[in-house]
């Protein structure tokens, strides 16, 4: 087990080592990012599916067709002016569903497109106003898998409700807030663990 | 297994009417995701496994109905499983003012989070009201392993059945001038199998306009009364008041007393792990120090009718550097009955380039109680979130921790991968 797991830790840190100094090129136009803080547009990630699908540079772009090749001149007449954007890009990513529906993948910040009771500690409390209105949720967690993949999970791989450690020193806190415990773990979920190490 | 089969027959039922359903030429989309888990875990054994989801959403505007699948099925060297999680058929009639739902699919109530196998009628009136009807078998308990044995059967589940319904409307309070936006929810549901239980519960939401200088205080609660004992079994109630646009002052006061006849899953995972009654309050602030830098502080008090009573408290900071990374900061602290919790952690989150997300934590804690001694736990941790290409996410994670102080201590490393597959979408052009 140990040799498998430094495999694996090697393989990830050389991933990381690689990814770090050899970033993918950026074409002109992607280094335009930082223009736009609240929203990243990857071009590279939708060039396929704009060209299966049809969509053209002008759903976002209401340029003519030019002859300028300087990329700055380009930049400035290609700027972004169909605003807002929000139609266009969630006839796919939304509406449609036929490309990846998380947010973050387009919205970095995440505070700057969800309600602002959000903002602040809202995992916690959450609950009353899921029983509340689960469909106003839905609006933007499209359906309840959201839910299911905090509530009924049982790897660490994509993100951990508890901090980092927390596995190892939870005694206290089951034994004072149990009602916290059971919203998402069922009876057994303890015994996994304390079956084969004890109390 | 049961379930298993049970699910078995749901699949087969699912393709072959997803194959009548693709060759109906009506406009309409089909997307979804498969999704490979896989965890190792140097420690226990339960941790190691692997599981392989897969999530199927139909949907046809014209005729105004849904479909969705959302299952796993998962291995490990002591077991195999398999969950259905969502099977279901939604149609909406009237103007889409009546939802219908039949199958499994997800449900929310004061019982909790869960699955139904059953039947969800919703009408929405244009005022803003709704009625609800629900029938049919919450489910939740198969999701991990069941422990054989014992005699009090707390710890098999049970067929239990449920019906209820459910009626929420907006509050007139244009004549109110300290009261807005207000709601309430009333219900009540029935248990049937072996033991019967009746349930009614009430909920609220609103803004409470104080006076005209302060700003407004979201309002929400949430009860649920067993009629067995004419009792409160569980209160929850919230009260936030922004202050501005970025920071809040928030109360919180819950109780919990657990039925003598346990029906959710979470009332089976109280009574199996405490006695009597538990009342929590907390309060907490958290605001904004600069267009960077936000911070927060919470505090708890636990009162139990047996058991520890106890305070804590938690401090968070998060801070935004100007190249896009964040660094995350927290202390946490428990204690009770001459015994604590604590911990310190930290974060650091950086895109390293438009497809690859590094993350990178550390935590340290200590734990004392007097049955076991003192623990100290240090703990490491690396998160890789990978958009390989436009339809294929790789995230992948492993931690490290180490602990000390106490006889069955060890070291634990962790590993863990999601990668997870966009299937192509069919239909989805015809909406264009």
């Amino acid at each position: 087990m140990k040799h498998i797991s430094s495999v694996i830790l090697l393989s990830l840190l050389s991933l990381m080592v690689v990814a770090g100094d050899a970033p993918e090129e950026k074409r002109w136009w992607e280094k335009r990012v930082d223009q736009r803080p609240a929203l990243y547009f990857p071009h590279n990630a939708h060039d396929q599916a704009m060209e299966e699908s049809g969509v053209l540079c002008l759903a976002c772009h209401p340029f003519g067709k030019i002859d300028e090749t300087d990329p700055e001149a380009v930049g400035e007449m290609s700027a972004v002016a169909n605003e807002p954007l929000e139609a266009i890009c969630h006839s796919c990513h939304v509406e449609d569903r036929s490309a990846p529906t998380e947010c973050r993948l387009c919205h970095p910040d995440p505070k700057k497109i969800w309600p602002r009771d959000h903002d602040l500690d809202y995992v916690r409390l959450h609950g009353p106003d899921a029983l509340e209105d689960e469909r106003a949720c839905s609006s933007c967690h499209l359906d309840l898998n959201y839910c299911v993949d905090c509530h009924f999970r049982r790897d660490a791989a994509s993100h951990r409700e508890h901090g980092l450690g927390y596995r190892l020193s939870h005694g206290l806190e089951a034994r004072m807030d149990p009602q916290k415990c059971s919203s998402c773990h069922n009876p057994s979920y303890c015994f996994d663990c304390h079956r084969e190490i004890g109390p | 297994m049961p379930s298993y089969h049970y699910s078995s027959a749901c699949l087969r039922v699912v393709l072959l009417f997803a194959a009548v359903v693709v060759a109906k030429p009506v406009y309409a989309a089909w997307s979804g995701s498969l999704e490979t888990r896989f965890q190792s875990d140097s420690y226990f054994d339960s941790g190691n496994h692997v599981e392989q989801w897969l999530n199927l959403d139909y949907r046809s505007r014209d005729d105004s109905l849904t479909w969705g699948l959302l299952g796993n099925y998962g291995a490990s060297r002591l077991e195999s499983w398999m969950n259905l999680h969502r099977l279901y058929l939604g149609k909406d009639f009237f103007d889409n003012k009546l939802q219908a739902k039949a199958g499994r699919f997800e449900h929310i109530g004061t019982a909790g989070y869960s699955t139904l196998d059953g039947l969800d009628l919703r009408w929405r009136d244009a005022k803003g009201g709704q009625w609800e009807w629900f029938a049919g078998k919450p489910r939740r308990t198969e999701l991990y392993f069941i422990p054989d044995g014992g005699n009090d059967g707390m710890d098999k589940p049970e067929s239990k059945y449920m019906t209820g319904v459910r009626m929420s409307c907006p509050l007139d309070t244009a004549h109110l001038d300290w009261l807005d936006n207000s709601s309430i929810g009333l219900g009540m549901r029935y248990h049937w199998s072996g033991v019967d239980t009746w349930k009614l519960d009430g909920s609220f939401s609103g803004n409470w306009l104080p006076v005209a200088d302060l700003p407004p205080v979201e309002l929400s609660a949430a009860m649920v009364l067993d009629t067995d004992g004419i009792g409160l079994e569980s209160f929850d109630a919230q009260a936030r008041m922004r202050l501005d646009g970025y920071s809040q002052l928030l109360l919180r006061g819950r109780r919990y007393d657990p039925p003598e006849a346990p029906v959710t899953f979470a009332d089976r995972y109280y009574g199996y792990y405490a006695r009597g009654s538990q009342t929590v309050v907390e309060g907490g602030y958290q605001g904004r120090y600069s267009q960077t830098l936000t911070w927060g502080a919470n505090l708890r008090a636990i009162a139990r009718e047996e058991g520890v009573d106890g305070a804590g408290a938690d401090l968070t900071l998060n801070w935004k550097l100007p190249n896009g990374a964040t660094v995350e900061g927290r202390m946490e602290w428990l204690a009770g009955d001459g015994e604590h919790a604590g911990g310190l952690l930290a974060g650091y989150r950086r895109p390293l380039n438009s497809r690859l997300l590094l993350e990178l934590n550390a935590a340290a804690r200590n734990e004392y109680s007097r049955l076991d001694g003192s623990r100290t736990v240090i703990a490491g941790e690396v998160r890789l979130d990978w958009m390989w290409s436009r339809d294929l996410r790789l995230r992948s994670m492993l931690e490290l921790a180490r602990s000390s102080g106490r006889w069955e201590d060890y070291n634990q490393v962790r590993f863990g991968l999601r990668l997870v597959y966009q299937l192509p979408a069919r239909g989805a052009e015809d909406y264009r």
